[in-house]
């Protein structure tokens, strides 16, 4: 998932929209598991709205019954609409598992997109249980059911952020060496995100992973995590 | 640079993004950003660019791409709000789109009224071909419906329920209509038949049961407006199926598009148009107005509506292409 535009390797969802500013957004298009759990959810609050409203409405006789018809309306057709327009995107359901609606320029969706991928859900739900939405879905890279594909729109992963004071994972303060042989830049990634994660990773599977440089390294195991650990400092500035 | 002096020169920097962007998340969606906000939004920009070219960590660049998405969103809101364009859409620009749709227009009026009119012709020679449409129960239904003197049986209340039970049903009739029209225009076009044969029968049978007057009083005012909203439904639908069918110089996908953008500024119009069916129909056609009014203001109405397609804005329309 390294930002440097998808090359031949490239064998994730990412989805590169270059911005007016010349850089890219990587955008993750997400699939149909989270989204069709995103849409159970959004069934139960509607289900729920509409029992609370109903046991509320029930007690003003025909008035009330006039406004749970109109509610039925508002939320069976413009729920996802007005979520999407005015809640950054996303519905309640949508929320829950970080997904939200974007144009495919990376841009927050408007009322017109948003009126048409949610009116055509209807098809997308033919002929059941929104088979035609997940056959479009696995028929492109972006993951669009056919309403997306009218619309121009998808639903992205937000993007996560690893942790708020910007200089992500810090490793922990060690000893300090510089790598043997000129590294480049890709090669001193490669090492930087085995420091970073190593914290999350038990020592058993750091130190098989760092074996894996065992030639570079010149150790095995732990002895060779601990080396990999070092270059990593120095290679990203901290200071011992 | 190495990594750590990167983030430790622009830290500050950093932190006042951050701290603008949770201002402007916590407020509203159209609150205009901080003056400086493009500006600081640019340089993380570049500062994104700068750490993917220079190999920083993953974390780093994940980070820096979280932050840029944020502002993002922020700074590129659509254009458009609906609050502006309304008086414009109705005067000129929705009589304008369904003009240069007219041959559209033709063909889903041949598939609505089509059948009405032929099952006129049909049931007022063989009567009881209504029961090859309709159940007999349906018919009895519907007869004891129209038996009634119009405006006995029904208070203020029951107005106010008709009036959103007619908003709920006519408004997912015609929202349906549209959507089926992804389908090649097939789904638009057999809904319109659909309907068109249940009216017919219905109408037919009623008016040679002798029940016209009740029948007719009551339809003809609300109907000037749904009759023709359900219609403009199915040309915003056929016009998605039309597109997918002959995409002329366009891929088909860009032309679905292209029709979904027309199509969707069609349907706001027939939303409109049907709520002002659904008040016609829950507070006029059903008062107990004596028959001549109701024909009259009817007659009025369909041809205030024919005369809005036909007229409305037609020196306005080339003021802009229609946004």
């Amino acid at each position: 998932m390294v930002a440097q535009s998808g090359g031949p390797t490239a064998i994730d969802t990412r989805y590169p929209v270059e911005t007016p500013d010349g850089i890219e957004l990587a955008l993750h298009p997400a699939g149909p598991v989270p989204r069709a759990l995103a849409w159970l959810i959004d069934l139960l609050i509607r289900g729920g709205i509409m029992i609370a409203l109903g046991m509320v409405l029930s007690l003003l006789g025909a008035a009330g019954m006039a406004l749970l018809v109109l509610a039925w309306f508002v939320i069976n057709w413009w729920y996802p609409v007005l979520f999407e327009v005015l809640s950054g995107g996303a519905t309640p359901g949508k929320k829950a598992f970080g997904l939200r609606v974007l144009h495919e320029d990376g841009t927050p969706v408007g009322w017109g997109p948003s009126v048409v991928r949610n009116l055509l859900r209807q098809v997308d739900f033919l002929p059941a249980a929104y088979a035609a939405g997940l056959v479009s879905m696995l028929c492109n890279r972006r993951f669009q059911r056919l309403g997306d594909l009218a619309a121009g729109t998808l639903v992205v992963y937000n993007a996560t952020s690893t942790n708020a004071s910007g200089d992500g994972g810090d490793l922990a303060p060690g000893r300090v060496e510089a790598p043997p042989l000129p590294l480049s830049p890709d090669e001193q990634q490669v090492i930087l995100s085995f420091a970073e994660r190593s914290g999350k990773l038990n020592p058993e599977r750091a130190g098989e992973l760092a074996s894996l440089l065992s030639p570079l390294t010149a150790s095995h195991g732990a002895d060779s995590a601990e080396r990999l650990l070092a270059w990593a400092r120095w290679i990203k500035g901290t200071a011992t | 640079m190495k990594q750590a002096q990167f983030v430790a020169s622009r830290q500050q920097r950093w932190e006042r993004y951050q701290r603008q962007l949770a201002s402007l998340q916590s407020g509203r969606r159209t609150a205009a950003p901080p003056a400086d906000f493009p500006a600081q939004y640019r340089r993380l920009c570049n500062d994104l660019a700068v750490a993917i070219s220079r190999g920083y960590s993953l974390a780093l660049v994940q980070q820096l791409q979280a932050w840029v998405q944020a502002g993002h969103a922020r700074l590129y809101q659509p254009r458009a709000t609906l609050r502006g364009n309304i008086a414009a859409f109705f005067s000129h620009r929705f009589p304008a789109q369904v003009r240069a749709e007219w041959r559209l227009v033709a063909l889903c009026s041949l598939l609505f009224f089509g059948p009405i009119l032929w099952l006129f012709w049909y049931i007022g020679s063989t009567p009881e071909f209504v029961y090859r449409v309709l159940s007999p129960d349906m018919v009895a239904q519907y007869e004891q419906m129209y038996a009634r003197e119009p405006g006995s049986g029904r208070g203020a209340e029951d107005d106010v329920f008709m009036f959103a039970f007619y908003i709920m049903n006519n408004i997912g009739v015609a929202l349906r209509t549209f959507a089926g029209g992804l389908l090649f225009g097939i789904g638009s076009g057999v809904i319109l038949l659909f309907n068109g044969v249940m009216i017919g029968a219905v109408a037919a049978h009623l008016t040679f049961e002798g029940l016209h007057e009740s029948f007719w009083s009551f339809v003809i005012g609300h109907g000037a407006l749904e009759l023709p909203a359900i219609v403009l439904a199915g040309v915003a639908g056929a016009r998605m199926g039309l597109n997918l069918l002959l995409p002329g110089r366009l891929s088909r996908l860009a032309a679905l598009r292209q029709a979904a953008r027309q199509a969707v500024r069609l349907l706001y119009g027939v939303m409109a148009m049907l709520l002002l069916a659904a008040g016609l129909e829950a507070f006029w056609s059903a008062s107990a107005a004596p028959v001549a009014v109701k024909y009259g203001v009817g007659a009025l109405l369909w041809l205030a509506v024919i005369a809005y397609f036909l007229l409305a804005g037609r020196h306005a329309s080339h003021l802009d292409d229609g946004r």
